[in-house]
């Protein structure tokens, strides 16, 4: 056990010098900066109906960071493995004295945690944001109101909710040497439901897109949009962390990554 | 992990009714190949031959179904930690992270291998990568991108050394490193290096054995002078002379060959040479050129392939 563990930790830690100088990395500190960015821009732009409490200010963060959230999962993952079909390093990798599913899941790790720390990063970035508004308008100061838990529990569970779309991602991108192809797939797969009810209500077929509410919660790259695309007037302000969807695409996700390595055993590598 | 027994096999890597296909085309027609202890192996064949295909499926890389591949005498699917431990291998092209240094490159799969951080040193010293470590791979040539492959293979002191095509891109002073390097692992330090490529001529001077591949099946395996010497009787005299059909007729034979330039003859020995010569001599011909063909590791590929499509 303990030597099945070390394998694993000695593949994450070899994803993690990898990642250097990668777009995968990039993507991994561009994405919070530009999310906060405008973030920022848009809370200081409407500083005059600030609440105390700040729920807008945090619903409208999670809003912008989580329409972003499944780009930079696409890209951040497709890219990732794409280094290693670019280098033809899997024939290597599976050469030497470490088991497949080490590779496997260590690069599935490294993955989740190249998405953990645009999280880390954008949480710190936001507060470090929210100071930098202070300094500039007392009007956005932080008070004690100001609802951190919720917070960071609400942008939280946003990256929780991509972790079915990362592992399906990750199982393309493996198989995919065209990096060009994995993307495709998977920004189709982001905008689709968005599209349909674009096109349904431009067509005039829909005049209430609340109708259509349930529909990014069946397609996993579209489902962190489920809970910032908020169709009805009366929504509470304050949202649940868990919902039955996100817990049944976590199982997904594990189930698919199971599946995923029994398949990734018995590929040739050609 | 099972322990490699100290005491060597025979064979350092013997495959029995070794078999793959890509879809519905047969790449290994299931052959038995076998690569002595401590020897420099040598593996020829045309491109297609199915010389990469062999590396993969001994190295894992492959699925092959059914046969069976003995590494070090152990059977591979059930020993693969042990038997990678102590095998290095360099697989077709180059296989590094470009936008990484040497050196990271080398730590990765240090860092894999569980390998103590000095090594990285050694190695590089080894392949004379020592002064460009910090680069990135991307500028390095083809020639560097080779020897950094080598120095990654090099890295667990290993026991058997796979090189796939090792000299591709390097120039004649690097060849002759590599050459030296090859022959210097094997005998001081007992590894057996089991190589492909396609330079005919440098098998020759390094590989104490050799292999011969086409179309997925193994034609020649055994001794490198062995292989030579199967065709040693197909020597041949060439003399170029201005009346070839008369010069036919002179010496009598029906196995030579005239064209407009000369005739070819099977070798017949020194002595018999400076008769025939006479010979032609004394009858009024004039001889321009007179030429041994002799027989190589090249002409006697080109005649094993040439048999093997015939079979």
């Amino acid at each position: 056990m303990r030597n099945n563990f070390n394998f694993l930790l000695i593949a994450i830690k070899s994803e993690v010098l990898k990642a250097r100088n990668t777009v995968a990395l990039w993507l991994t500190l561009l994405y919070p900066l530009g999310a906060v960015t405008l973030s920022m821009l848009f809370h200081f732009a409407e500083r005059s109906h600030v609440t105390p409490d700040n729920i807008d200010f945090i619903n409208n963060f999670n809003g912008l960071a989580s329409f972003f959230l499944p780009f930079y999962a696409v890209l951040m993952v497709s890219f990732f493995c794409q280094m290693e079909h670019r280098n033809s390093m899997f024939k290597h990798l599976l050469a030497l004295p470490i088991p497949r599913w080490a590779v496997f899941y260590g690069k599935l790790a490294a993955s989740l945690l190249l998405l953990l720390s645009a999280w880390v990063l954008m949480m710190t970035l936001a507060y470090v944001s929210l100071l930098l508004l202070a300094w500039l308008s007392p009007k956005l100061a932080l008070t004690s109101a100001f609802e951190h838990a919720y917070f960071i529990r609400i942008t939280f569970r946003s990256f929780l909710s991509t972790l079915a779309m990362v592992v399906i991602q990750y199982l393309l991108s493996l198989k995919m040497r065209n990096v060009v192809a994995s993307v495709s797939i998977g920004t189709s797969l982001i905008i689709l439901p968005v599209a349909i009810l674009f096109v349904l209500g431009i067509t005039g077929l829909l005049t209430n897109p609340g109708v259509l509410k349930w529909l990014p919660k069946y397609d996993p790259y579209s489902f962190p949009y489920s809970f910032v695309f908020n169709f009805s007037t009366s929504a509470p302000p304050k949202q649940e962390f868990f919902s039955m969807p996100l817990a049944i695409w976590t199982v997904v996700a594990i189930l698919l990554a199971v599946a995923g390595y029994y398949e990734f055993r018995r590929r040739n590598i050609k | 992990m099972p322990e490699i027994n100290n005491k060597r096999s025979e064979y350092a890597i013997s495959t029995q009714g070794l078999k793959f296909a890509y879809g519905n085309r047969p790449v290994l027609e299931g052959f038995d190949l076998n690569v002595p202890s401590g020897s420099i192996f040598g593996f020829l064949g045309p491109n297609g031959a199915g010389k990469s295909t062999t590396i993969k499926a001994i190295l894992g890389l492959l699925q092959v179904k059914p046969g069976m591949v003995n590494v070090f005498g152990m059977e591979f699917h059930s020993n693969s930690m042990a038997i990678l431990q102590k095998t290095g291998a360099m697989v077709e092209s180059p296989s590094q992270y470009e936008h990484l240094s040497a050196r990271r490159n080398l730590e990765i799969t240090r860092l894999l291998r569980q390998l103590p951080t000095s090594r990285i040193a050694e190695v590089l010293n080894i392949v004379g990568l020592e002064n460009e470590a910090d680069r990135p791979v991307k500028q390095f040539s083809t020639g560097m991108k080779q020897r950094l492959s080598l120095a990654i293979a090099l890295l667990g002191k290993p026991e058997l050394l796979i090189l796939d095509e090792p000299i591709n891109g390097l120039d004649p002073s690097g060849i002759i490193e590599i050459r030296n390097l090859i022959n210097r692992l094997n005998t001081e330090e007992g590894c057996t290096v089991f190589l492909s490529s396609h330079i005919l001529d440098e098998i020759e001077k390094i590989c104490s054995h050799v292999a011969v591949i086409n179309k997925g099946k193994l034609l020649y395996q055994g001794d490198t002078s062995g292989l030579v010497s199967r065709y040693k009787g197909q020597d041949s005299l060439i003399i170029q002379c201005n009346q070839a059909v008369k010069a036919l007729e002179i010496l009598g034979s029906g196995s030579l060959l005239a064209s407009k330039d000369g005739i070819s003859i099977p070798w017949p020995g020194r002595e018999e040479t400076a008769g025939l010569l006479k010979k032609l001599f004394e009858q009024g011909i004039d001889i321009y050129t007179v030429q041994k063909e002799q027989n190589d590791l090249e002409s006697s590929f080109l005649e094993i392939l040439q048999e093997g499509g015939k079979a």
